[in-house]
């Protein structure tokens, strides 16, 4: 019976969510009650952004146990990636009156503290995590990313050294490091720690997010589409759509004002504009995918990842 | 699917229909090149094959989607007899019905995106829809050409 559990806890370490998932399932269909393996499959599913999945597991560990701290951990997560701000927050609130002295919990509401913007909340609950634990690497990296945002290259890497004295193989530092050295414009170090990042952890989307990053750097068109890409991506699929209906709406009346205005040029370089973009964005995903997925073949990522 | 008994509430359940089930990329592309006609209907049938856990709901934006070109269309001609919307006006009022049509498609698309990927990842049965995708292209003037209504050609173009 354990022995699913403490499987699920080393693949979700090692970055292998979809294997903790099965693992989680293997659990649940034994101990059906388990308001740990609820939310610990909450964070899974989340963390493979199946997120209405990951709510309704979050829910039901709370359903089973309202005292849990992981279920308020995973709920708070959950709720954050679904950007229900207000509502995450309050589940950290409760998690935190839990345990007052969980350094994961406190890093978990400096994050919710930078989606929402409480820049000066941010190194305060990141600096009493520290004191909690002043050798913990995430607290370390969670303070050098926070650095980062700021634009403090320099102290940024110094925290990202920090943590790697104290876990060398810790993923999150070597990405923190990567940044760093993306920022520097030293794009080989930055690919290097990455790859080495992911070699740790498959599918750390920090490590990958890196690794696009210097693969755009390095290529300017690609590096539009995957700046472009990333943006839409942030604004959520509703958003998006929305996005381009107005994108699309905006051409399509630039076009019959220049038809109307007897500008027929000016309507078919519009097309032409119009028609670019829309084979860029086409083309541009399979492109960046391919040239991803060749940087990639040395880490060697399962079917699964 | 697996084998275990636990089931994650958004995985697909799918039935018999599932030997025909596509990549929601297929009806989105059928859309474009034959119309909303074949597309739509086509997300339906696909939202089932897939066992979609969203599959009702994806059959309320299609059925919604046609609900709603009705309504701006006579909402658009209420406003020409208005004098609201002169005739010169018509085509960028009409786009209205356009940015309906895509919203929903792209929606239903995305909607049915998040199940084809599970479908996929438990070994389901993927068929290509070319073949649909060039069929409703070449029948697309001749669906249009059914009815001289316009009505008709927002409804299915």
């Amino acid at each position: 019976m354990d022995h699913w559990m403490q499987l699920a806890r080393q693949q979700f370490a090692q970055g292998h969510l979809y294997g903790a998932i099965e693992s989680l399932r293997h659990q649940l269909a034994d101990e059906p009650e388990d308001a740990a393996a609820h939310a610990m499959l909450a964070l899974a599913l989340c963390g493979t952004h199946r997120l209405h999945a990951a709510a309704h597991e979050a829910r039901a560990a709370l359903a089973l146990d309202a005292e849990l701290t992981l279920a308020h951990h995973a709920m708070g997560t959950v709720l954050m990636a679904m950007r229900r701000f207000k509502e995450a927050g309050e589940h950290l609130d409760r998690l935190l009156e839990l345990d007052p002295d969980d350094p994961a919990a406190l890093r978990l509401q400096a994050t919710l503290y930078a989606y929402t913007g409480r820049e000066r909340e941010i190194e305060a609950v990141l600096k009493r995590a520290l004191a909690l634990d002043p050798d913990d690497p995430l607290t370390l990296c969670a303070i050098g990313e926070h650095a980062l945002r700021r634009g403090q290259v320099r102290e940024a890497g110094e925290w990202a050294h920090a943590a790697l004295e104290v876990d060398p193989g810790q993923a999150d530092a070597l990405v923190l490091m990567g940044g760093v050295l993306l920022r520097k414009g030293e794009l080989a170090e930055a690919r290097e720690h990455a790859l080495q990042a992911l070699r740790i952890d498959a599918s750390h989307r920090g490590a990958l997010f890196l690794l696009s990053g210097v693969k755009a750097r390095g290529n300017p068109l690609l590096g539009l589409w995957w700046r472009y890409s990333v943006w839409m991506g942030a604004l959520g699929a509703r958003r998006a759509i929305l996005v381009l209906l107005v994108m699309y709406a905006v051409y399509r009346v630039a076009t019959l004002f220049a038809a109307d205005a007897g500008h027929p040029d000016l309507g078919l370089v519009l097309n032409v504009v119009w028609l670019a973009f829309a084979a860029y964005t086409w083309i541009g995903p399979a492109l960046f995918q391919r040239i991803l997925n060749k940087e990639l073949a040395p880490v060697r990522l399962g079917k699964d990842f | 699917m697996s084998g275990a008994a636990y089931r994650i509430i958004d995985e697909p359940q799918p039935g018999a229909l599932a030997q025909i089930a596509v990549n929601p990329f297929w009806p989105l592309l059928a859309f474009m090149l034959g119309g909303l006609w074949c597309a739509w209907p086509w997300f339906v049938i696909n939202a089932f094959a897939l066992g979609s856990p969203t599959r009702v709901r994806e059959t309320g934006f299609a059925v919604a989607g046609f609900v709603g070109i009705f309504a701006i269309a006579f909402l658009m001609g209420w406003l020409m007899l208005k004098g609201v919307v002169g005739a010169d006006r018509v085509k960028y009022a009409m786009m209205v019905v356009t940015l309906w049509k895509l919203g929903i498609s792209y929606w239903l698309y995305e909607l049915q995106s998040r199940s084809f990927g599970l479908y996929q990842y438990f070994g389901g049965v993927v068929r290509s829809g070319l073949a649909v995708v060039v069929l409703a292209a070449f029948a697309k003037s001749g669906v249009l050409g059914l009815s001289s209504s316009g009505l008709w050609k927002l409804l299915v173009s």
